[in-house]
């Protein structure tokens, strides 16, 4: 396994060749998600080596968090992320909320209108996830539906938040707005609509005869070897490893809400895909016992911190929570000013990427894309 | 007029193709009397249905399988986009994007027809008539009633297999001469699924005609007189079904056009009209399957009520094309080694199983 | 995989589709019908009870007789998208002495809204109207005048009607034209 064998002014075409094995570059334009290249050496139809070459969208968030204080610092934060702009925000917000200093001045309905929505982004970011793997497939009809059911959640967070996508919505000291009149109702009506659906992607991709012959047994990332690569999320959990932030450091108000860890013990592609289908499940019931306390709570949802007291003192802050596609974690340094010293980003794509080598290798050319797509790689958020 | 046209209009071999085949649909229809002919007989009535140039124009011929083509590419659209709770073509002709096809087939008309520089443009430009040639070939010999036939035969199961075998060689025609990998290994995919399917669906299709005692269609389906072979032969209808889907590139057997793998497969370079020839070939052989599995499982033109014998082949075979339209949307494609393996496999075992057990289930029902 | 293995999953699919031909369809057609999930309010923020209103963060609206020109939002928005510059309106502003008012550059703005938060004047709203496309860049620089006043309607020929999503198990999730 070789990784980043690659220097500048070293191309693809111009490696050697390995007796009788040819080396394909896929990518880096859009190799299915962002800009990234995989380097792939193959022996007829089997990969021998792959070789991951990120970059391409490096955006320079945690320097550009050095020039801007703590809520100019909110929307470029999600750019990275945008198909689950609330699971980013959240390690953030923590941290800068522990640096200063307004941890325990955090409303109550605060706390559970942001977990109501970094849970609406789970199931939003797993549902194109579903669509774009059903894309590789080849199966448009599971497309078209993740695409459509997505719909439902992100027109209730825009009525939320007052956006589809980048929603903004969480600031030190707590959220922007409050619960609007019919929401709760709303709510309740989708989840209820979400779970039927939910039989429905359970029939068309795990019980689906192709789908079996084509995703299982390929792919598979053993329990020991998903532990020393340092994987997170629902791949470490797909291997059989229950570890979920939500439940070994509980943040938030997440000790507060009831649910359970799916886990899988194949770990292969057609687990991750099992997995994932689990835990909209499971998203939805906390949707579902949030909303119900949500439903008649009074009370600010907001500490607002005037200009002059967004100034942290010197120090430093760490948070963790559990995103879309698994551990994700903000380390704050200030020096006193009022921007930090420094933020150091540490997402779960850029530790899933160390698995692209180990799950690639004796794949066949026609399911690289599906393995690789399996672990949810989004190459602008392992990036920065 | 830029250096590559010119090529095109330059080359020799073009012109020779092109007037070839000018000169054989002349010579055909004013050789002998077959236009007198037509005419004598388009003023005698409904004599004029059994005319060779109207079989072969307008009923079952170029016109009924043409206006099926599009009728079927707008329901199966329409079908997937129900699946998928999504409305399709919609605009296109106010209602429903009823006219969506036709809108579809000018856009494709006007559209230039790109020759890359390194192709060889004989066998690139050749490869898409073919392709739609041996389409209508394969129609010619389907019949839709006892007298509704192109091309009369006397074992016409065998010469329809020995026209649909000819497909994969366009297949391959077009995709050594894009010159292109994508084109070349879609090519190579088309040749290997085609080829390995045929031989499941040749022995699936034994099984009527072993129970009718003839490979002549027209017999077989007079031998379902009291029960189609659909009932004994059920096992050789499945696989029947399922090799016609291969045959057809349909999900989940899209394999040579794996747009996720090798773009387009062996039609990655081709555009405007030539790619609408061999879309319009795809479903003139799908057309023709479903039109032959009526015929060997489903006893063809006759049925309970009276009708025209033509409209019980032609309902019936629609409600098998329908099958074809609705199972693309359900179901992912498959890799190129388990499709081989399958056909290969289960479904040659299948097929074999399946003519025992329509002997011997015809033995029981005593047909 | 076993015969009945394949054959039952062939069979459960074969039920999911074709009970989807039967459901309702879901898209929605959108230059007809629009969908505006939020409240019919303007979002804005409220001092008094340190939050946002709920409504679509779309094209701003300005209040020239509250703005004071205090720049409060153009440096909030330095840090952000660097959309908003302060130019100079021609008049009689007695709560704005100076005569300088935001403008905004559509091309530039990334509509997180928090431009409004940090008016403490309660001078600056944002309206739910999304569509802003225009053939020129020059045409989305929004000046003080172009954005005190309300969004013009679009024209009949482009006009949506507002439409609502209604989740039903059964017959599926499809939208209706809001009744009002």
């Amino acid at each position: 396994m070789s990784y980043y064998q690659l220097v500048p002014g070293v191309y693809v075409e111009e490696l050697p060749e390995k007796e009788g094995k040819i080396t394909v570059s896929i990518g880096p334009q859009h190799p299915g998600s962002g800009h990234f290249r995989l380097i792939i050496t193959i022996d007829g139809d089997v990969v021998v080596d792959a070789d991951p070459d990120p970059g391409y969208v490096h955006r320079g968030e945690e320097k550009m968090c050095e020039t801007r204080d703590y809520i100019q610092n909110i929307p470029h934060l999600e750019r990275p992320v945008v198909l689950d702009s609330a699971g980013i925000q959240f390690p953030y917000i923590l941290a800068a909320e522990e640096i200063l200093d307004i941890k325990d001045k955090v409303p109550e309905k605060a706390k559970y209108l942001r977990i109501l929505l970094a849970e609406f982004n789970r199931v939003i970011s797993h549902f194109y996830f579903l669509a774009i793997q059903a894309i590789f497939l080849g199966h448009s009809t599971v497309l078209e539906w993740s695409m459509a059911d997505r719909e439902v959640l992100m027109d209730l967070a825009a009525m939320l938040t007052g956006a589809r996508v980048t929603f903004a919505y969480f600031v030190p000291g707590g959220v922007r707005s409050d619960v609007p009149s019919g929401f709760v109702d709303q709510t309740l009506k989708a989840v209820g609509y979400l779970r039927s659906r939910m039989k429905e992607y359970w029939r068309m991709l795990v019980d689906n005869p192709f789908m079996k012959m084509r995703m299982e047994g390929v792919g598979v990332l053993k329990a020991k070897d998903a532990i020393e690569l340092g994987a997170v999320g629902p791949n470490l959990r797909a291997s059989g490893v229950e570890y979920d932030i939500r439940k070994v450091d509980p943040y938030s108000l997440y000790d507060t809400v009831e649910f359970h860890v799916p886990t899988y013990k194949e770990g292969d592609t057609m687990s991750r895909i099992k997995i994932r289908l689990d835990e909209i499940n499971e998203s939805l019931g906390i949707i579902e016992q949030v909303v119900r306390k949500l439903d008649g709570m009074r009370g600010p949802v907001r500490h607002l911190v005037k200009g002059a007291a967004l100034r942290a003192k010197p120090g430093e802050a760490y948070a963790r929570t559990e995103a879309a596609r698994g551990m994700m974690s903000f380390y704050i340094i200030s020096d006193g000013g009022r921007t930090p010293y420094r933020v150091k980003v540490d997402t779960p794509s850029f530790r899933n990427m160390k698995l692209i080598p180990v799950l690639l290798k004796d794949v066949r050319v026609a399911d690289v894309p599906i393995v690789f797509w399996s672990i949810d790689y989004w190459p602008v958020e392992a990036d920065r | 007029m830029d250096a590559q046209t010119k090529d095109v209009r330059d080359s020799v071999s073009f012109w020779l193709i092109i007037s070839l085949v000018v000169i054989l649909i002349i010579g055909w229809v004013v050789e002998g009397d077959v236009l007198i002919d037509f005419l004598v007989d388009l003023v005698s009535g409904p004599q004029v249905l059994t005319n060779p140039l109207f079989l072969s124009i307008v009923f079952p011929g170029l016109l009924y399988v043409s206006i099926v083509a599009a009728v079927a590419i707008y329901v199966e659209r329409k079908i997937a986009a129900k699946i998928q709770i999504r409305i399709g073509p919609q605009y296109a002709g106010r209602v429903e994007g009823i006219l969506q096809v036709v809108a579809d087939g000018i856009k494709m008309a006007a559209k230039e027809f790109v020759i890359p520089r390194t192709v060889d443009v004989t066998f690139f430009v050749a490869a898409p008539i073919l392709s739609l040639t041996v389409g209508m070939l394969s129609i010619t010999v389907v019949p839709f009633s006892p007298t509704t036939v192109i091309f009369p035969f006397p074992v016409n199961l065998l010469l329809f297999f020995a026209i649909v075998s000819f497909f994969p060689l366009t297949a391959l025609l077009a995709g050594w001469a894009s010159n292109n990998k994508f084109s070349l290994i879609g090519a190579a995919r088309a040749l290997f699924q085609q080829a390995s399917y045929e031989i499941p669906m040749l022995i699936s299709a034994l099984a009527p005609a072993l129970l009718a005692g003839s490979l002549r269609i027209e017999d077989i389906v007079m031998a379902q007189k009291d029960m189609p072979f659909l009932f004994p032969a059920i096992l050789s209808a499945i696989i029947f079904l399922a090799a016609a889907l291969a045959e057809t590139e349909k999900h989940p057997f899209e394999i040579p056009e794996a747009d996720s793998e090798i773009v387009a497969g062996w039609m990655t370079e081709y555009s405007s009209m030539p790619y609408t020839l061999f879309m319009l070939a795809v479903y003139v052989k799908m057309i023709s399957l479903s039109t032959l599995f009526t015929d060997l499982f489903l006893s063809g033109w006759l049925g309970p009520i009276s009708l025209p014998p033509e409209a019980w082949t032609v309902v019936k075979s629609w409600i098998v094309l329908l099958i074809f339209l609705t199972v693309r949307a359900l179901f992912p494609r498959i890799r190129i080694d388990q499709m081989l393996k399958m056909g290969w496999g289960s479904m040659l075992l299948l097929s074999v199983a399946g003519l025992f057990l329509a002997i011997a289930l015809g033995m029981v029902v005593g047909l | 995989m076993k015969a009945s293995e394949f054959l039952s999953g062939f069979l459960k699919v074969v039920e999911s589709g074709l009970r989807h031909l039967v459901r309702k369809r879901m898209t929605l057609r959108y230059p007809e019908f629009l969908v505006v999930p939020a409240p019919d309010e303007l979002f804005g923020f409220k001092p008094g009870e340190a939050r946002d209103t709920n409504g679509l963060r779309g094209r701003h609206l300005l209040d020239l007789d509250r703005c004071t020109g205090c720049r409060l939002c153009e440096i909030t928005c330095n840090g952000i998208s660097g959309a908003i510059t302060m130019v100079k309106v021609e008049g009689q502003f007695p709560r704005n002495k100076r005569g300088i008012f935001p403008s905004i550059d559509y091309g530039r703005c990334v509509f997180c809204g928090l431009c409004v938060d940090a008016c403490i004047f309660d001078a600056l709203f944002m309206t739910d109207r999304e569509e802003l496309a225009e053939y020129d860049r020059a045409a989305l620089l929004y000046g003080p005048e172009e954005i005190s006043k309300p969004p013009k309607e679009l024209p009949v020929k482009i006009r949506a009607k507002r439409a609502e999503l209604i989740l039903d198990e059964r017959r599926g999730a499809h939208h209706v034209q809001r009744k009002n």
